[in-house]
């Protein structure tokens, strides 16, 4: 292999780390070049609603550290932004119009905001919550007794009307979803039923089944319409709608598009040579469709694939399972897999050890899961459902012993037995 | 400090999966007693029926690290994954990503914690009452061994071949002053090359596969008569070693050569297309015993050569498997340090290909044949015999099968005759450990 390759990752987020470490593992020389628009040192979003509460501060939110890049021999590139993507002469153009070479691209740009479909009217700042930009700007604005509306109730939104109402400080949240619950598609009605209870419990106030329609200035404040036609007063209104990948950029380069970037189990575009990975990548799921997972663990995996083949061992991703894992006022939820119930389907569902959990299965095999303030394996629940493993002769364990349970068999499938 | 690590080359927390006793708490109440948060988990459960016992394997390329969003995970220079609790935010990822039941989660603290192997000094493996959790030390001679690869990369062996693994093994131990002996089969084309480019830095002889003891016979005592301590070694698979070149070895050993000779045993002949050799296990189907209306696989024992060359009298024989590096090693050296006459070391090799199994799954195979009796380990010096890594309980031998497409036709009359045996197999070497026992254990090297 040819000894000086240029290897070049555009995001240095969790899936362009992964590759770069990855492609340092294999015993290539090779050249690394790591690139992110932002200027902070390499982080994840995930820690957003982390540091907003106080959990955590911003000196330990690195994703690495300064020495690990030069241990690795990758070079860094902050606050740099690519603007443009030249397939044909294998080059990314930089915002001040440079240009960096490559011989393999992986391009792990992440997700960014949807923006909320809104009658605005007064061009009402609607604040989002993905970046650390978007971090300070909150914090910026968010004075004591603040009223503060988040629209959405999905992964994003919950986790940040959580961070909110743990704040103290005289905050008054409301959360707005079109959908009749919260985390629609992670739980079914009565998990998300429990969550709702719990945060509501904690002061957080929902409006269900409605979309807001309409922002309006109200003197300092803001006048939120929601499709039922009434109207709320906030201080803030955050867009919490859902992520979509940040691909604008790649129209017209040759890459081609789907919902994302649409990569093989290779994690290998339509072009020779570039990858993609993480929020950025629509690729295949654990049942053989293709699709948008925007987590850690999928994005993470993606990179380490990426990267491993970028540097030319050839390994496929074996494809990502739904898994989401939350912790809501110290009660713990997780979901795994496809939580709907469906004609063809069967459910188990226990209250047990002060929590709930619940199954699905397809047959004999699991396809979902799901507890609350029960003590699980979401991992090894992953691995049962991803490799369609018949365990439903032992469902009551699984409900009742869940950790243990589940634990057992994954470790069982990983050993062949 | 994360790149330059070889994560293979560590001490390892070994678990015999499932082997507990019922309501057995001893290793999670050391780890409390260490941790206060036990970091290894007790399952048990007798609905199942299953008593085990799960904590992180210290992954060579650990998943939970790359899914971590605040940098909370590293693997230490050892290559032992730490979690730093101050730097974690509880998001479960790390838990998510971990399919190997590694990652717990503190509910009152919100926080992941881990296994971390209490620095290489596990206090769980200390209290084991039943030596179902080991601490196995082979960092240290992993990495004595790792250096110098006598092959180059890119042989044209299967991905995964125990062969290859071996072989390349066998040298890193024996050192640079050999010579090669190969013979036609897999391995060969480790010391042959491809085409005008050689693939190893010794000295190599390709033989015919019915002479190669005689003509290392002949090396070899030209070799003392100009004073040189130089070894030959052979690595020869089970066609040439047990069928036509049989007579030679068997000459080779009566005479007493001071020759060192490897057989790797992958039952069969591999690289002509899975014909069935001598040592090919009872039932196996290969090409040459098909599975059909007449015939189920094959119908005769194995020919059990290391027995053979032990009633020889060889200088030394011993049994080894690529599962168990350390013994392998181990094995070698003594088979090196045998001078007095012919040393004799049989290599067991699963090939995935005629074995039809996953490509993955070479090494599990081999554990499994040692677990399950079907491939006891053991040596014998001068015809006394010690058992090197005895199986006290043994796994029921559909655990070893179950592994193995050539094995599937099996029904229970026909698993129950191979069990027995691989309890007959066991109770002989046994039996003859306890009637001629090799007293003292050799020195570790
Ligand atoms: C508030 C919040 C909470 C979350 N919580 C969780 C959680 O609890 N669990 C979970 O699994 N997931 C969570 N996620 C999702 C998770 O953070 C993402 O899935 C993950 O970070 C995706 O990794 P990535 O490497 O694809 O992208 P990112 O980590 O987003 O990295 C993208 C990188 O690309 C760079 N970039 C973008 N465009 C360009 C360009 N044109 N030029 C140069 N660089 C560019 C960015 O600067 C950044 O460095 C959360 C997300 C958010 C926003």
């Amino acid at each position: 292999m040819n000894p000086t390759l240029r290897h070049v990752i555009v995001g240095a987020g969790t899936a362009g780390i992964a590759a770069a470490e990855a492609i340092r593992k294999t015993p290539e020389a090779a050249s690394i070049t790591l690139i992110s628009a932002e200027s902070d040192a390499p982080y994840s979003p995930t820690v957003l609603p982390h540091l907003l509460a106080e959990r955590i501060s911003q000196r330990a939110v690195a994703l690495r550290s300064a020495e690990f890049f030069d241990d690795i021999r990758c070079r860094l590139l902050l606050g740099r932004s690519v603007s443009a993507l030249d397939a044909d002469r294998r080059a990314v153009r930089l915002d001040d119009d440079s240009q960096i070479d490559f011989d393999r691209l992986l391009l792990a740009v992440g997700s960014e905001p949807l923006t909320p479909a809104l009658d605005n009217p007064d061009g009402v700042r609607c604040l989002s919550f993905t970046r650390m930009t978007d971090l300070h700007d909150l914090r910026a604005r968010l004075a004591p007794g603040c009223r503060v509306a988040v629209l959405g109730a999905g992964l994003i939104g919950m986790e940040l009307a959580e961070a909110l109402a743990g704040l103290g400080r005289g905050l008054q949240v409301l959360v707005v979803e079109q959908e009749q619950q919260v985390l629609p598609r992670t739980f079914n009605q009565e998990i998300a039923g429990e969550v709702l209870a719990l945060f509501r419990a904690h002061g957080v106030r929902f409006q269900l089944g409605l979309r807001a329609v309409a922002l309006e200035k109200a003197g300092g404040a803001v006048t939120l319409t929601l499709s039922d036609q009434r109207s709320h007063v906030a201080d803030l209104v955050i867009g919490c709608v859902g992520v979509k990948p940040r691909v604008s950029w790649l129209a017209g380069s040759g890459i081609a598009l789907g919902r994302g970037i649409a990569v093989d189990a290779r994690m290998a575009t339509n072009v020779a040579g570039v990858y993609a990975a993480g929020d950025a990548a629509e690729g295949p799921a654990a049942d053989g469709s293709a699709g948008l997972n925007p987590v850690l663990p999928t994005a993470a995996a993606q990179g380490r694939i990426a990267g491993a083949n970028m540097a030319g061992r050839s390994v496929q991703h074996d494809g990502w399972v739904p898994a989401n894992f939350f912790n809501f006022f110290g009660r713990v939820a997780v979901s795994v897999g496809d939580n709907s119930a469906g004609p063809a389907r069967s459910t188990v569902d226990r209250k047990a050890n002060g929590g709930r959990g619940q199954l699905f299965f397809e047959g004999e095999r699991l396809v979902g899961a799901s507890f609350l303030g029960v003590p699980t394996d979401p991992g090894a629940l992953s691995l049962l459902i991803r490799r369609r493993t018949p365990v439903r002769e032992y469902a009551e364990l699984l409900a009742q012993r869940p950790l243990e349970a589940s634990r057992w068999l994954a470790a069982r499938l990983q050993r062949g037995n | 400090m994360t790149a330059g690590i070889n994560p293979v080359v560590r001490d390892t927390l070994a678990i015999a999966f499932g082997a507990c006793p019922p309501a057995c708490r001893e290793c999670v109440k050391a780890c409390e007693h260490q941790r206060s948060l036990a970091r290894i988990v007790a399952l048990d459960l007798p609905e199942a029926p299953f008593h085990g016992a799960v904590t992180c394997l210290q992954c060579s390329e650990p998943a939970c690290r790359d899914a971590c969003p605040t940098g909370a995970i590293a693997q230490d220079e050892k290559g032992v994954t730490r979690l730093d609790s101050g730097r974690c935010v509880g998001c479960g990822a790390c838990a998510i990503a971990c399919e190997w039941g590694g990652i717990n989660f503190d509910f009152a603290a919100a926080r992941a914690f881990k296994c971390d192997t209490c620095d290489g000094r596990p206090a769980c493996a200390a209290a084991c009452p039943t030596g179902v959790l080991r601490w196995v030390e082979s960092a240290a001679l992993m990495r004595q061994y790792r250096e110098p690869d006598l092959f180059t990369r890119g042989a044209s062996l299967c991905p995964g071949c125990v062969a290859e693994l071996g072989f390349r093994m066998a040298f890193r131990v024996i050192g640079e002053d050999a010579i090669v002996f190969a013979a036609p089969g897999c391995a060969c084309a480790l010391a042959n090359g491809f085409g005008d480019k050689a693939t190893t830095r010794l000295p190599a002889v390709m033989c015919l596969m019915t002479n190669g003891p005689s003509i290392m016979t002949g090396v070899a005592r030209r070799l003392r008569q100009i004073g040189k301590q130089t070894r030959c070694v052979a690595f020869i698979g089970d066609g040439a070693t047990a069928d036509v070149g049989f007579q030679p070895l068997s000459g080779a050993a009566e005479r007493g050569e001071p020759i060192v000779y490897i057989c790797y045993d992958n039952e069969g002949y591999m690289n002509t297309g899975v014909q069935r050799s001598a040592t090919t296990t009872a039932g196996a189907r290969t090409m040459t015993t098909p599975v059909g209306p007449h015939l189920k696989g094959k119908t005769q024992a194995p020919k059990e050569v290391p027995l053979l060359m032990a009633f020889h009298g060889a200088a030394y024989v011993a049994t080894a498997s690529i599962a168990y590096p350390e013994d392998f090693a181990a094995k070698l050296k003594r088979a090196l340090a045998s001078n007095d006459g012919l040393a004799y070391v049989h290599l067991y090799a699963p090939c995935y290909v005629g074995w039809e199994s996953p490509m993955d799954s070479v090494v599990e195979i081999s554990r499994r044949a040692v677990e399950t009796r079907m491939f006891p380990l053991w040596e014998a010096d001068h015809g006394r015999f010690r058992i090197t890594h005895p199986i006290a309980r043994p796994r029921p031998v559909g655990d070893f099968t179950r592994l193995l497409g050539r094995f599937r036709h099996l029904g229970p009359a026909e698993l129950d005759a191979l069990g027995r045996q691989a309890e007959d197999r066991y109770r002989r070497i046994e039996a003859l450990s306890a009637a001629m026992p090799l007293a003292e254990e050799h020195p570790r090297q």
